[in-house]
């Protein structure tokens, strides 16, 4: 991607998310579109959370898919459980993360070595 | 209370929101000059957008070739629960459009469920000045946490190549941990859903498949049980 591209999509998002901030406040108390998405419509409050989901599972999935090998499934699946095990434990997003990253990064030298 | 207490209110209000952040935005900062982008560009990303999954998500996107245009479109309906805080909280913004504006810029989902503790409270001054105090510090402890992590991502690549090989595990990581963080027994059904759907989907085709179908699936089933438990 060019550095245009790059930063018309930062822009687009960035517009994007600006725009469905400040609307609330810029449409009448009586708006209809006001209205239905403060109804909290299942389908519009479950969109955010699938997309996760599906970002979760493709960027999981895929590296296993377009390498399959052992290292890589091991690799992957301890960071899955350590992210998932220290987020139930201390229920905090970022030491989740932290936690997986560091998981992912020593399961790869130590299940090459103990495969070697 | 005066406004000027009414802001270090907001900024008091703020450290949780500051300490959940700032890992993450590091996280955020660190993974994108891992991907090759100069330090600036994750600065611009947080500056700008201020959203910490539509970001990463633009991320993967833009690392993955992804076509921006369809990310930015699903990201508008992620970013639709916004105008469900706005609808929300308008009662206790300010009545001046050029103070509620600002404001509302700021609006994130934490500082969202924050503010929702003063929803009570009688608008005014004082309540302006909590939640100025409260969104400015939200954003700029988003930003500080980028850059920290921009710097150290740049820094790192060159001194320990094996954390930058680690940090390939980052948004993977990030999305996981959000998808769980959504996982109750009411969105079970739909999420499950999402994730089989989005698995067959990378299986065959590509990324933007997989998110077009785990969204698809999980607006399907959300909407069936929904009519099941009217009917």
């Amino acid at each position: 991607m060019n550095d245009a591209s790059l930063f018309i999509a930062i822009a687009g998002m960035a517009g994007v998310t600006a725009f469905s901030r400040v609307l609330p406040f810029l449409l009448s108390p009586r708006s209809r579109l006001l209205k239905l998405l403060a109804g909290d419509h299942p389908a519009i409050r479950i969109a955010g959370p699938a997309l996760l989901v599906a970002l979760a599972v493709a960027s999981l999935a895929r590296p296993v898919i377009e390498s399959p090998t052992r290292p890589t499934l091991l690799s992957y699946g301890i960071g899955a459980v350590a992210t998932a095990l220290v987020l139930r434990w201390r229920q905090s997003v970022g030491l989740a993360v932290v936690a997986g990253i560091v998981a992912f990064g020593l399961a790869g030298p130590a299940t090459r070595w103990l495969l070697s | 209370m005066s406004r000027r207490r009414g802001l270090l209110r907001g900024l008091q209000s703020a450290g949780p929101i500051c300490l959940g952040y700032i890992p993450v935005a590091i996280t955020f900062g660190a993974a994108a000059t891992s991907f090759g982008y100069p330090v600036y560009v994750p600065l611009l990303f947080s500056a700008a957008i201020f959203a910490g999954g539509s970001q990463f998500i633009l991320l993967a996107a833009l690392h993955d070739a992804t076509p921006w245009p369809y990310v930015v479109a699903l990201c508008a309906l992620v970013d639709s629960r916004h105008i469900v805080y706005g609808a929300f909280l308008r009662r206790i913004f300010p009545t001046r459009l050029s103070a509620r504006l600002p404001l509302a810029m700021g609006l994130t989902d934490e500082v969202f469920a924050t503010a929702l503790t003063r929803r009570d409270a009688a608008p005014g001054r004082q309540l302006t000045a909590w939640l100025a105090g409260l969104a400015a510090a939200a954003y700029l402890s988003w930003v500080a946490g980028t850059a920290l992590g921009a710097v150290l991502g740049a820094v790192l690549s060159h001194a320990a190549p094996a954390l930058t090989q680690a940090l390939d595990f980052a948004l993977p990581a990030l999305f996981l941990a959000l998808a769980l963080d959504n996982l109750d027994r009411e969105t079970a059904a739909p999420l499950l859903a999402a994730a089989v759907a989005a698995l067959a989907a990378i299986w065959v085709g590509n990324i933007v498949l997989a998110l077009a179908a785990g969204v698809a699936a999980a607006t399907a089933v959300a909407v069936w049980r929904r009519r099941a438990a009217a009917a």
